[in-house]
């Protein structure tokens, strides 16, 4: 907290879930900084600083990842197993906030190490509520490893 | 699977009904879209967007009902693995049993074998098919089978529904659910009551031999290299006191000799040395002295046991005692050195009297020479010498008298009266004077005249003597008188005399050698008889063959112990019998028909059954031959007998036994190859064949025997059986070969062997034919993949509607809530955006159950198949996407090749129209955008593509975008059906789709093939 900038990397593809998000987040000010990528090799490159993300002052490591599992391109189970396998990252947490409910999904992310499984609510009480917990919880309450402050501080 | 088929008509009906709804606004959604943005009273809202959360519901229906589905698949399959799990371990007989020992599932073999229909036995406790002594058994077994969670070869005795029983043997093995809890118990089983039977047989023969074995009156004793006893018959053990000598665990030489050392050349050899040295049987006696001194006499005759590599390791030997014969054998040595003796004094005697003769010879020969040189001494003598008779008359002159008298030969002279040789005047003198005076006196000499006969008259000196005998009685009178002239005349006569004597001894001499050497040969040939004679007596009394000479009066002549034994008698008993005694009354007809085929050819040879003494018959093989004398003239039948009951008795039992097993070889179930090795063991060939064989084999028995097995059959080797049996001939260990596809031009099916090897060396193979059993498995796991791609599409509908259907709902409800707030801040412009949004994802959504709706009706083509040409359906599809390829400039080119196929024409236009909307979507930023619709020969089938040289695709999503919804460009326009719809519609048409391309920026080729004509799957009601 302190006034820090905490950092979010948001990987979803329906834009607008992702402007539905980072809106009900902002109306919280939960979120000083949201990085949005729409699909899962985006937010790979993002995290290990690869192509366009390769200068790491675009790619500062986040306190948090919102990771939708639909997406294109890499699977979002694929991405999480990476971060939960790749030494530098999987200190990160990583929470799954996705539509789908299958009992396979589910799984499967807390098999790769998954830090939270949130279902999309439908509705918007639920919704917001929802982002304001996750905000709350994730960026107020929660600690985070002491590298992601010392990169959120270089922000 | 009503289950399934009535949720998804249900899914079906509301997707239609809510379409019906959405198609009825799809006509006048502009005035709908402009009721939402330009005057949006609440409440209308509220109704619309009610509207939508109907498909919410529908959502959350299908989705429970999915889930339902799901598990009733679960279900499904884990019956099926069940069954598999049945199938797989139970190549016999496989039951189930639940924790209370009662019946979940049996097979038709388990059926099969006892009898019974599957409703009578799933659900009854087990115990109950049991034999009832061994229900109890199994009560209390069956505890401690669930806790020790496998059990292997328990027998039991089963009752089947008729009553028969079978034996058994069963491998359990107990299933457990996910929590390790007792689930079910499997069982296999397998009928080992034939199995159980050939034992019994085996035991029985074992027993049969036992009796043989202790019948035979010889001491018969196994014994292992360190001379302990291991086997020993009735009459060992009786020998031994009644006291089992395998049992005490005694020593050979405990039992033979009751000595704790073995037995020690060179009094008693060790047979078991000889036999562990030479590997061959040996024969030695030992003699044994008892505590009285008595000697017992034992024959030990001793063969080698060899293990499998030739090494001796044990040893038989029986004993018997020879006392009896050794005795026997004393009494003719006693005999036989007897007449050596007998010979050597005959011998002696013989040359004793040879000596006394040649003596005799020599005396006389002396004796002849003493006269002769006495008679030379009168006959050179000029003397006249002479003798005459009392009567007068002349015996003897000499030739110097005989030239007196003149006589021309001695003999002429005698027997005549001596006067007549004097002058009237001298005779009277000689008879009135001279001869009384000589008897009176004994000798008389004086002068004479001799009147010889010439006329001379020769005046003579005489000197006569009386001679006398031994006994001094007077026999004649010797006359000596002398002339001086004649002397050399009788020199002489003299000469010759002794020549002719010389002559006679040397006749007798020669005369005696002859005999001489006459005698010694005679004693020679004696000999020789004796020795032959000797040889053929004891050989005819010690065979072991019975031996008989009969008369021709049918009269017993000779026979020897054997011939004696075998009937009980001894030969001195029997010499002299009629042959009837040997036979009763009923066996007489094949004796006279024996007896007279001797009589007529010379021979008999034959069966013929015999009489004991005690009554007892056996049966005897005969060999009786007719005797004939120098002439030529039968003199009697000579026969020879064996006693063949043993020999008779165990070709009985053998042949029952070989037709017992040939009964069952040919009627098991299992095909049987009985096979010997040849080519040291590089490949087989078939001595025996089975009619299950010929059965599975499709071949018969004669076809088969005697061929070689690869050549029989040529699939063997890549079969992997030929190995099996090079393998087992090898090391003798028994192989299961699991089931296997055999394969020849012939014939192809799954076989299921179990090889061994027999004693005699030849491999077994035993197997069943379980080709059927195969396909079933087959078929079922056929059905089971259909089922399970089936289940795998029903999860991803169910994972897009309870997934990509939400998105749009999330969407619409989250907005919603953002509008309330801009809506009372009165930003204008967010409300305006949130409105936007709602509607897209309203649109969104009906496309979306627009296209599902589509997929769900391609199983059921709507029109019937048709050749088509696809280069038409190419052009309508592209006429269809013309806008769009118009807006992006991209030039088509349609080859004049595409073929005709077979099918649904619509489904297949809609498959190119949805190829070449994709390929225009994925266009990027290609400057002269291309799309060619060809078709190239693929392998026998022609296959169809669509070229772009658009943005292409990477490897590794090549796969992936097949599947439904899966796009690689979340922004792209559509749903993400339209590759999942081409590839449903060409698998359908029994087809597959896939697609080329080198990677990002180098273009993609979509492929696809349809099935020829009469491969065209019918089509199906599908489910979806």
């Amino acid at each position: 907290m302190n006034g820090e900038a905490l950092i979010i990397l948001h990987v979803e593809d329906n834009p607008d879930h992702s402007n539905l998000i980072i809106r009900t987040l902002r109306k919280h000010r939960v979120a000083n900084q949201v990085f949005l990528v729409e699909d899962g090799e985006a937010a790979l490159d993002f995290l290990l600083r690869r192509g366009q993300y390769a200068d790491s002052a675009k790619s500062p490591r986040p306190h948090l990842v919102l990771l939708d599992l639909r997406i294109p391109k890499v699977d979002g189970q694929e991405v999480l197993r990476v971060i939960k396998t790749t030494e530098e990252l999987l200190a990160i947490p990583v929470v799954v906030l996705t539509s789908s409910e299958t009992e396979k999904d589910i799984t499967e992310a807390y098999e790769h190490h998954a830090n939270s499984y949130l279902v999309k609510p439908v509705g918007f009480e639920a919704f917001t509520e929802m982002m304001e917990c996750l905000g709350f919880y994730w960026l107020g309450w929660n600690l985070h490893p002491w590298e992601c402050h010392v990169r959120g501080n270089n922000e | 699977m009503i289950a399934l088929s009535i949720v998804c008509g249900l899914f079906v009906g509301l997707i239609n009904a809510a379409l019906d709804y959405l198609i009825f606004y799809r006509d006048v959604r502009g005035t709908f879209l402009e009721m939402l943005l330009t005057d949006p009273p609440a409440h209308e809202i509220y109704i619309r967007l009610l509207i939508l959360l109907t498909f919410a519901g529908f959502g959350v229906v299908v989705s429970w009902v999915m889930s339902r589905q799901r598990r009733a698949v679960d279900a499904l399959r884990e019956s099926e693995e069940r069954f598999r799990l049945l199938f797989e371990r139970s190549p016999i007989g496989y039951q189930s049993l639940d924790a209370d020992g009662r019946f979940l599932e049996v097979n038709p073999v388990w059926l099969d074998a006892l009898g019974y229909d599957r409703p009578e036995v799933v659900g009854q406790w087990f115990g109950d098919f049991l034999a009832p002594e061994y229900q109890d058994l199994f009560r209390e077994r069956f505890p401690r089978f669930k806790e020790a969670g496998e059990v292997h070869g328990v027998q039991f005795e089963m009752v089947r529904k008729d009553g028969d029983r079978l034996i058994v043997e069963f491998d359990g093995r107990v299933g457990h659910d996910e929590q390790g809890n007792f689930k079910q118990m499997h069982c296999v089983l397998r009928d080992v009551t034939k199995q159980k039977q050939a034992q019994e047989a085996l035991w029985e023969s074992q027993r049969f031999l036992q009796t043989v074995v202790d019948a035979v009156p010889e001491m018969m004793l196994v014994i292992d290299r360190d001379y302990r006893v291991v086997l020993a018959n009735r009459t060992a053990k009786t020998f031994c006191g009644s006291e089992d000598p395998v049992a005490a665990g005694m020593k050979c030489h405990q039992v033979t000799r009751r000595c704790d050392d073995p037995c020690a050349a060179p009094a008693d050899p060790c047979p078991l040395e000889q036999v562990v040295a030479t590997g061959e049987p040996v024969s030695v006696v030992h003699v044994y002295r008892d505590a009285r001194g008595d000697e017992t006499f034992m024959e030990i005759n001793a063969a080698p046991i060899f293990d499998g590599r030739g090494e001796v390791v044990q040893m038989i030997e029986s004993c018997r005692d020879v006392t009896e014969r050794m005795r026997s054998d004393e009494a003719l040595r006693a005999a036989h050195d007897e007449l050596e003796q007998k010979v050597q004094q005959r011998t002696a005697e013989l040359e004793t009297s040879n000596r006394q003769l040649t003596q005799e010879i020599a005396e006389r020969k002396e004796a002849e020479e003493q006269l002769a040189l006495f008679k030379r001494f009168v006959e050179v003598s000029g003397e006249g010498m002479g003798w005459a008779g009392l009567r007068g008359n002349v015996r003897y002159i000499n030739s110097a008298l005989c030239r007196i008298f003149g006589e021309d030969r001695p003999e002429d002279a005698y027997g005549k009266p001596v006067l007549r040789y004097y002058s009237e005047e001298t005779q009277r003198r000689l008879q009135e004077e001279i001869f009384p005076a000589v008897l009176r006196e004994g000798a008389w000499s004086g002068d004479l005249v001799i009147q010889s006969r010439t006329g001379k008259r020769i005046p003579t000196t005489n000197s006569l003597v009386v001679l006398r005998d031994s006994k001094g009685s007077p026999l004649g009178f010797a006359n000596v008188a002398t002339d001086l002239t004649e002397r050399k005349r009788i020199e002489d006569e003299l000469r010759k005399h002794r020549g002719h004597l010389e002559e006679l001894v040397a006749e007798r001499t020669t005369e005696l050698e002859k005999a001489n050497a006459e005698l010694k040969r005679e004693i020679g040939e004696r000999k020789r008889t004796e020795k032959q004679l000797r040889l053929l007596s004891s050989a005819v009394q010690q065979s072991t063959e019975g031996m008989a000479v009969v008369g021709l009066d049918g009269c017993l002549q000779f026979c020897n112990q054997a011939f004696a034994e075998v009937h009980g008698y001894t030969p001195e008993e029997l010499t002299g019998k009629d042959l009837s005694v040997f036979h009763t009354p009923q066996q007489i007809p094949s004796v006279e028909a024996a007896d007279r085929q001797v009589k007529e050819t010379g021979q008999f040879v034959g069966e013929i059954w015999h009489l004991r003494r005690d009554g007892s018959v056996f049966p005897a093989r005969m060999h009786n031959t007719l005797l004939r004398d120098d002439s030529g003239a039968p003199i009697g039948i000579v026969g020879t007998l064996r006693d063949v009951t043993e020999l008779k008795r165990t070709e009985e039992a053998l042949r029952e036994s070989e037709a017992r097993f040939r009964e069952l070889f040919d009627n098991m179930s299992s095909g049987v190859a009985v096979c010997e090795a040849v080519d040291g063991g590089g490949d087989f060939v078939l001595r025996d064949f089975n009619k299950a064989g010929e059965r599975i084999e499709g071949i018969a028995k004669d076809e088969v025997i005697g061929g070689r097995l690869t050549e029989t059959f040529p699939g063997v080797r890549k079969f992997g059986l030929l190995e099996v049996f090079r393998r087992v001939w090898r090391t003798g260990t028994p192989e299961y070969h699991p089931v296997t596809l055999y394969q020849d031009e012939r014939i192809a099916g799954w076989r299921e062997n179990y090889v061994y090897k027999l004693p005699s060396g030849e491999v077994v193979a035993i197997y069943d034919d379980v080709t059927e059993r195969k396909q079933a498995e087959r078929e079922r796991e056929e059905l089971i993949e259909q089922l399970e791609n089936q289940n795998a599409e029903l999860e991803r509908f169910t994972y897009t509607v309870s997934h990509d259907l939400k998105n749009p709902l999330i969407t619409i409800k989250g907005y919603l809530g953002l509008l309330e707030e801009d809506m009372a801040g009165g930003k204008d412009e967010a409300v305006e955006d949130d409105m936007e949004r709602m509607s897209r994802a309203a649109d969104r959504m009906v496309e979306l159950l627009d296209e599902l709706l589509e997929l769900s009706r391609i199983g059921r083509m709507a029109n019937p198949s048709e050749h088509v040409p696809l280069a038409e359906v190419a052009r309508e599809a592209v006429e269809l996407v013309a806008g769009r390829i118009a807006e992006r400039g991209v030039v088509v080119e349609i080859s004049p090749e595409l073929p005709v196929v077979f099918g649904d024409r619509s489904r297949l236009r809609e498959v190119l129209q949805n190829l070449v909307e994709n390929a225009v979507k994925y266009m990027g930023d290609q400057p002269r955008p291309r799309i060619e619709i060809g078709a190239r020969l693929g392998r026998g089938e022609p296959i169809c593509y669509v070229r772009d040289n658009g943005l292409g695709i990477e490897p590794r999503y090549q796969e992936k975008i097949f599947g439904l919804f899966d796009q690689l460009d979340g922004r792209a326009e559509g749903t993400g059906i339209g590759l999942a719809l081409v590839k449903r519609i060409v698998e359908v048409h029994g087809g597959r789709v896939w697609v080329e391309s080198e990677g990002l920026e180098r273009g993609a080729t979509f492929c696809f093939c349809t099935a020829p004509e009469d491969k065209t799957e019918n089509p199906v009601e599908n489910e979806l």
